[in-house]
């Protein structure tokens, strides 16, 4: 037998084979065409309504597995109006006017990372070579930062938002992108070291710092970190400021977002979010 | 009569499709929380297998044997059968019985990927391992036995495990096995326990 025989193509036999797939595929699908309109099921015509009411990312926030089982339960009267947390005002609003009830709205939050440490600011300590995951790098050893409370700037965050708010940047330290986050808290409790908080969005003073170090051993390993000073205690003249497990935190309700502590603080750890569109006017001198 | 039941035996015990043969390790692990969601399961996979099992079997006797196909093509047509099977079988539940579809309307689907339901598909129609002199393929009867024989041997190990993880639960187990690790381990003693069925009745 010659190399050309060998390889021959038989043509009968590819005839065969798709007659064989194409003639059952068509015997399924046109089986189940009939079916599906033979044992259609009426549903309730508010259910695609609300649907696309919800953000419809299917992430779980809200407690029911996927969006129809969170409408399902909606219609059903289990579960209340502002059921879609990651997709905020405009969901609940949709769906209340779909549910022609009166809305309630909930204050939304955004998440924060706790920490402003990238690989320029934070020493590493090690070489973390592994599966891009905060949790499997805490387990070795504590990942390759030097600081044990700091951001790791791997993938489990990002991971799990729903909405790509969590930017990726190689500085190994994650941001939020506030235009984009819910403030639906999928990536607070996946957080290894408990950096992020879902923080109230009309907050642009913060204060970004995770560190429990004592001053000095912080300051080795961190230059953006808090040695609890309390330069911004003593500046705050609202008692919006406390320090406490060698950090410092923010009162959000008695905080009245002067920024006098900003200036005050010798590590930038209390900084002045700005909201991108607010940015964008200050950039055009509006 | 009693070829039957040696296929039956045989597919049960002898060569239990999770413990001996370990296909279909997703659902043990994943479903046997609660035994009443691992009954749920395993009604699911009986009825769907056995379909599935009798279609794959007509559809090899009769198109794809005479054809001369088979060989290459069973996988993929074994697929389309199954995949549409389930979704005839979720809309007729849906339709016919809400109560159960809400019982089992999640693991429906999830069945259409398990690997048990195409390896008893193919096993009907190429039973390779059996020592019961079967040249090429089973007839319908045995192929349904057989299928019948698998999907309770994959309900039995399933429940059976499902009654020890429920156990598991309450037992001071050290931190680091809590949830899969006990139960991978427990399934290795279960596969232990089961391969003293070998050679059982010769087979």
């Amino acid at each position: 037998m010659g190399y050309r025989e060998e390889f021959r193509v038989d043509w009968s036999l590819i005839w065969k084979a798709a007659i064989a797939l194409g003639g059952l595929s068509l015997l399924f699908g046109v089986l189940l065409a009939f079916a599906g309109d033979k044992f259609k099921v009426q549903t309730d015509p508010r259910l695609d309504e609300l649907l696309a009411a919800v953000l419809g990312a299917n992430c779980g926030a809200c407690g029911y597995p996927g969006c129809e089982a969170a409408c399902n339960a909606v219609l059903a009267g289990d579960a209340n109006v502002d059921v879609c947390v990651a997709g905020g005002g405009n969901a609940v609003t949709s769906v209340a006017r779909v549910m022609g009830v009166e809305t309630r709205q909930r204050k939304r939050g955004v998440a924060l990372v706790h920490c402003k440490g990238g690989l320029g600011e934070s020493v590493p300590k090690a070489r973390y070579q592994g599966t891009s995951s905060c949790a499997a790098a805490e387990l070795v050893a504590g990942g390759g930062k030097a600081c044990r409370y700091g951001c790791l700037g791997l993938e489990t965050c990002r991971m799990v938002c729903p909405v790509n708010a969590i930017l990726f940047d190689e500085d190994h330290r994650r941001w939020v992108n506030r235009d984009r986050c819910t403030g639906c808290g999928l990536c607070v409790d996946v957080c290894p070291r408990g950096l992020i908080q879902v923080v109230p969005r009309d907050q642009e003073v913060l204060a970004v710092c995770n560190s429990r170090d004592k001053g000095a051993k912080a300051k080795r390993v961190c230059s953006v970190c808090c040695v609890a000073c309390k330069k911004c205690v003593k500046a705050c003249d609202f008692d919006a400021i406390y320090v406490e497990a060698n950090r410092a935190w923010i009162n959000y309700e008695k905080c009245t977002q002067c920024g006098r502590c900003i200036e005050t603080c010798p590590n930038d750890v209390l900084v002045r979010v700005v909201p991108s569109r607010r940015m964008e006017r200050m950039q055009k001198g509006v | 009569m009693y070829r039957y039941f040696l296929i039956f035996i045989g597919a049960l015990l002898v060569y239990n499709i999770l413990l001996i043969r370990f296909i279909a390790l997703c659902p043990l692990i994943g479903v046997s929380n609660q035994v009443e969601t691992s009954i749920g399961m395993a009604m699911s996979v009986l009825f769907v297998m056995t379909m599935s099992s009798s279609a794959s079997w007509v559809a090899w006797n009769y198109a794809l044997k005479p054809l001369g196909v088979g060989e290459f093509l069973y996988i993929p047509v074994f697929i389309l059968i199954i995949a549409s099977l389930v979704q005839f079988t979720e809309m007729v539940i849906k339709k016919t019985s809400p109560p159960l579809y809400r019982a089992m309307g999640i693991y429906l689907p999830l069945i259409t990927t398990n690997c048990a339901v195409l390896a008893a598909a193919t096993e009907s129609v190429k039973p390779g391992f059996l020592k019961l002199n079967v040249a090429y393929g089973f007839t319908f009867p045995e192929t349904l036995v057989y299928t019948i024989g698998v999907a309770v041997g994959f309900g039995l190990v399933l429940i059976i495990f499902a009654c020890i993880r429920e156990r598991l639960e309450m037992s001071p187990i050290p931190h680091a096995f809590k949830g899969a690790p006990i139960a991978f381990m427990i399934a290795a003693i279960m596969s232990l326990a089961f391969m003293g069925f070998a050679n059982l009745l010769g087979l």
